[in-house]
């Protein structure tokens, strides 16, 4: 089977993981290596559905042998099936990163015979880049759930970031829907990232001047697993994954781990999954937690009807509540309560906190600290940047405020200048609420959302 | 020179409508000169040289760039600056954002805009007075102008950085042509430099004639006449695999989308905002013809005779293959 072929195979296996960043880490550019890394990212393109495209995105094999029920990868369901030889992806990654397409490669995989099998052919993958390419821009691996420890290490001696993905937002989902994978599969391999990237954090690595546990910086020099504990399993062609040569990537994981959850292909609430975020982030340290809406791509009993429009609202919702707890402080409770367990779907939620909570406004901007600022609907990090900056100079008006550029048609109902409120806003709090509303149900994006996705959703 | 001309027009209370070639060089130099000349904000209009409308009661003064000048000018800007400026740790350094204001000045100057010149001349005169605080009178109409024109620029780099794409040339080198809305090419060739490793390459803009190349770790920045560059453009031969490569990012770019998620069915159009449609044109995953123009393939994708996906043999896990996959060679194959 040829690249071209291979290749619309292994993407479109590849496009319901929602990960989709290149950011995280700096690299600087090294002599003889190809690329570097930017904190920020670089989204090189974007799809007709308009979601970026920053790394070569693929499965290296779509021959999976576990069949967990929501994935149109499971081993029943009926589909063509390829897998890329190692070399050949590097080639492949190599060709679209100087050509400016990419900024790197994002490598996951259907479990291709065994955990273990797979993360050798994605090491020797990587491997090769590394050390052969010398690719030194952005790599993103998926861990395979249920590889070797000492596989997963040697994964993220290569990867910027790992991620393991939890899918299924409780144990009970995971049983029903994953029958190949259990709770301890997803969570260990989560808990030795993290344990790594903590360890080499508290030996100095990304330290100011300092690269890393193991480089010449570092004022400890810990042990890197030379030989593996136990004999690998060779690979299909002989070779034995080699171990990391001195000088390729030594730093375990620098941009973090990330995961993701799949909204409505089981019951859980968002209160649920927001609390299952949270947790996730304080106790893993996880860089990301994405969300994927469920797109009904087999015919299961277990799962929603395939007529069950795609949730793209909630997914939406649920970013802009993960948003709200690692940027404005807010808590999974705040956003959402147990007893009204679900977001507002017409209402972003930053909103519908605000109206629940109007005795908390209005806000004044010429003297309000920066957290109280970040709670006002229509002012976000940068403009309560600007606010900050531009009140030291003088004492600000609303027609300030116009020329800052903020999104004053919501944030004027929450804010006064001067103790003057905005007077094209109304003084009852009830009116303001129905304006609010109104103006959010009535917008195109609603309306149309409203449309498509009818009545018919089982969660 | 320059600076007894706009003495003289301050002198007998006439504005001056100084002529500038619309570069941060050439803004610098006539904001450098009127200092020399003490000539006061309100005695003198900066103007593109290219787009010169005196008003009646204007005299016109041309100026020459001079670049040496200009770095003298630029250098009191950055001093300038730097008072006041919480971050700033030492008179020689910046390191925490990266001269990020002095940078301001620049992706102002680069904008395409007809009022650069005047507002740069305003910005400058206002960060002179006020040093670093120029940036908290963000409300201000003067540098809340400059402000606008620089985060355009600002944008239109981070758009270079995205949607330029290289082809592999039959001399071995990348060339990239990008028609950008500012003169960016300068701004960003230093990314391409620090991503490209050892290739050499080229990064042509016929719109403001810029080309930057990329050759045994040296970088250059050379003007052109448009024609000359459109011409370059127009030019380069492909290398015989890269028909086939574009092929391949365009296979991969179409497989990504999901359905259920177009525009009309989201009520809004994420790909339009965040992809400006003038710029579609240089990229082979939206050019329909990139699916059929090759016919070579390259030795490292040919593929290999199809292997096993799975190796019934080796695999510890009994369930492995037991659904519908393809037929699988026997084990010792390679796979």
């Amino acid at each position: 089977m040829d690249t071209l072929t291979k290749l619309g195979i292994l993407a479109d296996a590849a496009k319901y993981d929602a990960a989709c960043t290149s950011s995280g880490v700096d690299r600087a550019p090294k002599k003889g290596a190809l690329g570097n890394a930017n904190s920020c990212g670089c989204c090189h393109s974007f799809t007709a559905d308009g979601r970026c495209v920053t790394l070569l995105k693929v499965l290296l094999s779509n021959a999976c042998s576990y069949d967990c029920a929501y994935c149109v990868n499971r081993r029943s369901n009926p589909r063509p099936r390829a897998t890329f030889e190692p070399r050949e992806l590097a080639s492949l990654t190599m060709d679209f990163y100087k050509r400016n397409y990419i900024e790197g490669l994002f490598l996951s995989s259907g479990v291709l015979g065994d955990p273990n099998r797979t993360a050798e052919r994605m090491i020797e993958c990587l491997r090769i880049l590394r050390e052969e390419e010398r690719f030194n821009g952005y790599i993103h691996a998926k861990a395979i759930p249920g590889a070797d420890p000492v596989l997963l290490d040697r994964l993220g001696r290569y990867a910027d970031r790992l991620s393991v993905n939890i899918e299924l937002p409780s144990r009970a989902s995971l049983g029903a829907l994953c029958p190949d994978k259990d709770a301890s599969s997803i969570l260990h391999p989560m808990a030795q990232i993290s344990r790594t990237i903590e360890g080499e954090r508290l030996l100095g690595a990304g330290g100011r001047g300092n690269k890393g546990a193991g480089s010449r910086f570092s004022t400890v020099k810990p042990e890197l697993p030379e030989a593996p504990v136990r004999p690998l399993l060779p690979m299909s062609t002989g070779a034995q994954t080699a171990s990391p040569k001195a000088g390729a990537l030594q730093r375990f994981c620098p941009a973090g781990q990330s995961t993701q959850l799949i909204i409505g292909a089981s019951p859980e609430s968002d209160n649920q999954i927001l609390k299952l975020s949270s947790s996730l982030y304080q106790r893993f340290g996880l860089k990301r937690v994405f969300f994927s809406a469920y797109m009904p791509v087999v015919d299961d009993s277990r799962l929603p009807h395939p007529e069950t429009p795609v949730p793209l609202r909630r997914e939406h919702r649920l970013y802009q509540a993960d948003w709200l707890m690692r940027f404005y402080a807010f808590t999974a409770d705040e956003l959402v309560s147990p007893e009204a367990p679900f977001l507002d779907l017409d209402v972003d939620p930053k909103l519908a906190w605000a109206l629940t909570h109007m005795e908390r406004f209005p806000v004044e901007v010429n003297t309000a600290p920066q957290a109280e600022l970040l709670r006002v609907p229509g002012i976000g990090v940068t403009g309560a940047r600007k606010i900050l900056r531009a009140r030291r100079g003088h004492r600000l008006t609303f027609d300030d405020l116009d020329r800052l550029k903020l999104t004053m048609r919501r944030a004027r109902h929450f804010v006064t200048c001067n103790g003057q409120r905005d007077p094209r806003s109304p003084a009852n709090p009830e009116l303001i609420r129905e304006r609010v509303i109104a103006d959010a149900s009535q917008s195109t994006y609603n309306k149309t959302r409203r449309v498509a996705e009818g009545q018919l959703s089982l969660f | 020179m320059l600076s007894r001309e706009l003495a003289r027009c301050a002198a007998e209370s006439t504005v001056a409508c100084v002529a500038v070639e619309p570069t941060a060089e050439g803004v610098l130099t006539a904001v450098g000169a009127a200092y020399l000349a003490r000539v006061p904000a309100d005695a003198m209009r900066l103007v593109r040289a290219d787009a010169l409308q005196p008003r009646l009661d204007e005299h016109v003064v041309a100026v020459e760039t001079d670049t040496a000048f200009a770095v003298r000018v630029h250098r009191g800007l950055e001093r300038a600056l730097r008072q006041g400026c919480d971050r700033a740790l030492s008179e020689s350094r910046c390191p925490s954002c990266r001269r990020r204001c002095t940078r301001f000045f620049a992706y102002l100057a680069a904008s395409d805009a007809k009022d650069v010149p005047e507002c740069g001349h305003r910005f400058l005169r206002r960060a002179f007075a006020e040093h670093h605080a120029v940036f908290c009178h963000n409300s201000d109409p003067d540098v809340g102008r400059a402000e606008e024109l620089a985060t355009a620029v600002s944008q239109e780099c981070e758009r270079a950085r995205q949607f330029v794409r290289f082809s592999h040339a039959a001399d071995g080198s990348f060339v990239a042509v990008h028609r950008p809305n500012a003169d960016v090419v300068p701004l960003v060739a230093g990314h391409f430099k620090r991503r490209m490793g050892t290739e050499r390459f080229a990064l042509v803009d016929p719109q403001h004639g810029r080309v930057a190349l990329h050759a045994e770790g040296r970088l250059t920045l050379v003007r052109v006449p448009q024609k000359d560059a459109e011409r370059l453009a127009d030019s380069v031969t492909l290398a015989v695999d890269e028909p086939y490569v574009r092929a391949l990012w365009k296979r991969f770019y179409d497989a990504l989308e999901l359905p259920g998620r177009r525009a009309d069915q989201r009520g809004y159009d994420l790909r339009g905002s965040f992809m400006p449609q003038r710029l579609w044109a240089g990229l082979p995953e939206l050019d329909p013809r990139t699916d059929t123009a090759w016919s070579f393939v390259p030795a490292a994708y040919r593929g290999a005779p199809d292997g096993p996906l799975l190796d019934m043999e080796k695999s510890t896990d009994s369930r492995a293959g037991s659904g519908t996959c393809p037929v699988l060679p026997a084990s010792g194959s390679r796979g």
